[in-house]
């Protein structure tokens, strides 16, 4: 039997937030809670594997959006005062529960949690949380790349290359100046493919010689890929290409029937916030008026909201150790299926979102530590990285791969609905706006007047992270979305004006380059379309 | 009014007051003042949903309703254009705008100017092969988006703004390029293995294919039927 790879790229990201002055908003939340239950714990897993001496490698990839906002010590700070918070409930609910041995663990168990998050964010990482990351990059058994500066979904602004080149070109200059090395590969919000695009991402994301797309771009190539998705492909441009294994992805990813949904796992919507009075848990959610998740969950997924039985977590550690042989199995026989097919060991490649793990599926990171230990125990499968298996085999396929997501049956139906595509036009137009003043000064060197264009170019980038429209889809919170590119485009309607008609402002400039401290390293020069 | 909810409000800005007053009062509301808006939601919404409006978060959009923020956003900066986003493999979002003078121009020369939308492809994958027209579609001066469907699989789609003036026409715009590289499907007959080593992510645990899409459907069918 031929060996088979495994390639499980975690994809971290999250939107850019910071509203650390404005106490009406709570989206800071979404950052603290991956973090404690999602980022911290994987470190942690990881790190206790690289221990044990198990042989894996796998990649991580961190969004520049989420890496600034992990380096940002006023995160930090923010993210202390919440585990305090969720400390002190923990304390609280330990009294409750004395005598009530069934919830009591589980209650000690989340509080634990934050106990460990807090001990390592404060003793071991000083409060410079991006440390963690750095030495699990330099652990050798984690490769860490970036993707899109914004997250955003680049086939939309296919016609509009300088945004796509900007976007490449800042999120290289964020991954060089964090983890002083250039990323190796890079990833694609949603996967966006459009042909040509690689020639673009080559250009401008130096020394990155991978990234991935859906199985379509592959089985719509305009050539028969003769190893089909169990190898990379070359592009034109000589980039390389790896493809998602989908159908074992959706093992754990399906709604319907993935691994998160069995009866004995975590229920995540079931939440103290919500059963217990408002004057309990009032000072422990975001909004001391309005009920909402506290973080800590005593039921199992089992039936209906009334009958669900508390969380039993050996139980659930019992389906973790199921759950991870039924997927390594299922691997191991891909391969059996596939090696025979094609003339070099294949790579089955594997992405899950890294807040899946841990946050939305509590026993997630315990199920991957599972896999990892598995497959290092099977001698047919090992865990490898893109860049890793292009080292074995730099000699790929050549193709001319069809646009795709990994949304699989379209191009971009959530971000071009009715609830979202007539913001494209305001987007567009302040595109043009971007590319005239770049064009305009773009031997200028008046150094404020590089301020405003280096503000605007980053503004712009802001605009377009597909988490806005996104949300808007979802109809999730559509007016933060909607006031997050309207603020965005009026910045940049206020520089063009600036720049155009009228005389500086810089004491607002200056406001505002301190409300967005990120993408210090952005060039304008990028923003063009020479 | 309750301190909470009133304060709740207050922290809102004048058009997130706008936009919540709009969806039930017949008044203007732009001429209404801050504290009156504030009023006016009160009798629209429960006290609760007041309560979980906290901007960021929950305030429920109503399909199809008007009074977008972004729509504040001023454009001016207007040039003649039109630009196409591919949503999926036959729908396709078009905006364009014609500039105030342009618009001038081509009514002072004639006063039944016609607006036409032209899609067009070419006949294979190259881009520099010989380009046709699919259909045109007539529009308004008072529109300014559609969303097209096309129901053959393109290659190269390009729309264009066309001006009919005394039946000459003119494009005034012309859209970006868009490649859709498309499998050669009638060339070459693929083995099973190529069927299993491309097809077998698509399909779920009983094995039917997961993609709605109708060159794959096809495409998997004509490997299926050939290897028979």
């Amino acid at each position: 039997m031929k060996k088979g790879y495994v390639n499980i790229v975690l994809h971290a990201h999250l939107p850019y937030i910071r509203h650390l002055d404005d106490e009406t908003v709570f989206e800071e939340e979404w950052f603290y809670e991956a973090m404690c239950e999602s980022y911290m714990p994987l470190v942690r897993m990881l790190f206790k594997a690289r221990d044990e001496k198990l042989k894996f490698h796998i990649t991580l990839v961190l969004s520049p959006t989420l890496v600034e906002m992990i380096k940002d010590r006023a995160n930090c700070k923010g993210f202390v005062e919440y585990l305090d918070k969720h400390i002190e409930l923990g304390e609280k609910e330990l009294k409750r529960l004395e005598g009530n041995d069934e919830f009591y663990r589980v209650a000690e168990d989340t509080l634990n949690l934050y106990k460990a998050a807090r001990n390592e964010v404060v003793n071991k990482y000083g409060e410079k949380l991006i440390n963690a990351l750095i030495g699990l990059q330099e652990s050798g058994y984690v490769e860490i790349i970036t993707s899109v500066a914004a997250h955003t979904f680049l086939p939309i602004y296919e016609s509009r290359p300088s945004l796509v080149k900007a976007e490449i070109a800042t999120a290289n200059s964020v991954h060089f100046t964090t983890f002083k090395d250039y990323s190796k590969g890079l990833w694609l919000p949603d996967c966006g493919y459009y042909p040509r695009l690689d020639e673009i991402l080559k250009k401008n994301a130096i020394e990155s010689q991978y990234f991935f797309v859906s199985p379509v771009s592959f089985a719509l190539a305009k050539n028969n890929i003769k190893r089909g998705v169990y190898a990379p492909v070359k592009t034109t441009s000589g980039m390389y290409v790896f493809a998602f294994e989908t159908s074992l992805m959706n093992l754990v990813t399906s709604s319907i029937d993935g691994y998160p949904g069995d009866d004995d796992y975590r229920e995540f919507y079931r939440d103290i916030g919500y059963d217990l009075p408002l004057s309990y848990i009032g000072e422990y959610v975001p909004d001391a008026e309005k009920r909402g998740f506290t973080g800590y969950k005593y039921y199992s997924v089992s039936g209906k909201k009334e009958d669900k039985k508390v969380y039993n977590k050996d139980k659930a550690m019992a389906k973790v150790d199921m759950h991870s042989s039924h997927f390594v199995d299922s691997i191991e026989a891909r391969v059996k299926e596939v090696g025979p097919l094609i003339d070099q060991d294949p790579v089955i490649n594997l992405a899950f979102d890294a807040e899946l793990l841990g946050h939305w599926w509590k026993e997630g990171i315990d199920w991957l530590y599972s896999v990892i230990k598995k497959i290092d125990a099977n001698d047919n499968l090992s865990l490898i990285t893109s860049s890793d298996y292009i080292k074995i085999y730099p000699d790929a396929e050549k193709a001319s791969l069809a646009r795709s997501a990994l949304t699989l049956n379209t191009y971009a139906s959530p971000y071009l609905d009715g609830s979202n595509n007539k913001i494209q036009r305001v987007i567009f137009n302040a595109i043009d706006k971007v590319e005239d003043i770049t064009a305009r000064y773009y031997n200028d060197k008046n150094p404020v007047r590089l301020r405003y264009i280096k503000q605007a170019v980053k503004e712009m980038l802001l605009a377009t992270s597909s988490d806005w429209l996104q949300i808007m889809h979802n109809n999730t919170s559509p007016i933060y979305a909607e006031r997050k590119i309207e603020e965005h485009l009026q910045s940049i309607n206020k520089i063009y004006d600036l720049l155009s008609y009228g005389k500086g402002d810089t004491s607002w400039l200056v406001r505002q380059e301190k409300k967005y401290p990120l993408f210090d390293a952005i060039d304008y020069h990028t923003f063009t379309n020479k | 009014m309750e301190r909470s909810t009133t304060k709740r409000l207050q922290a809102f800005n004048r058009r997130a007051l706008e936009y919540l007053a709009k969806r039930g009062t017949d008044d203007d509301v732009e001429n209404l003042t801050d504290e009156e808006l504030v009023e006016a939601i009160y009798d629209i919404y429960p006290k609760d949903a007041i309560l979980s409006m906290q901007f960021g978060r929950n305030i429920p959009r109503i399909d199809n309703e008007e009074g977008s923020l972004i729509n504040d956003v001023p454009l001016y900066f207007t040039r003649t254009s039109i630009d196409v986003l591919p949503i999926d493999l036959h729908w396709f979002y078009v905006f364009w705008s014609i500039s105030p003078s342009q618009k001038a121009e081509l009514l002072s020369k004639d006063i039944n100017t016609k607006l036409m939308l032209r899609i067009t492809d070419t006949k294979d994958n190259s881009l520099k092969s010989d380009r046709f027209i699919l259909f045109d579609t007539e529009c308004t001066f008072e529109e300014s988006e559609r969303s097209i469907y096309i129901e053959k699989n393109i290659y190269n789609l390009t729309m264009e703004l066309v001006a009919i003036q005394k039946g000459k026409e003119k494009v005034i715009a012309k859209s970006y390029t868009y490649d859709f590289v498309q499998p050669l499907i009638t060339e070459k007959k693929l083995s099973k293995k190529a069927n299993t080593l491309l097809f077998a992510p698509l399909l779920n645990r009983d094995n039917n294919l997961v993609v709605n899409n109708q060159i794959i459907s096809e495409y998997y069918d004509k490997i299926n039927e050939d290897n028979e």
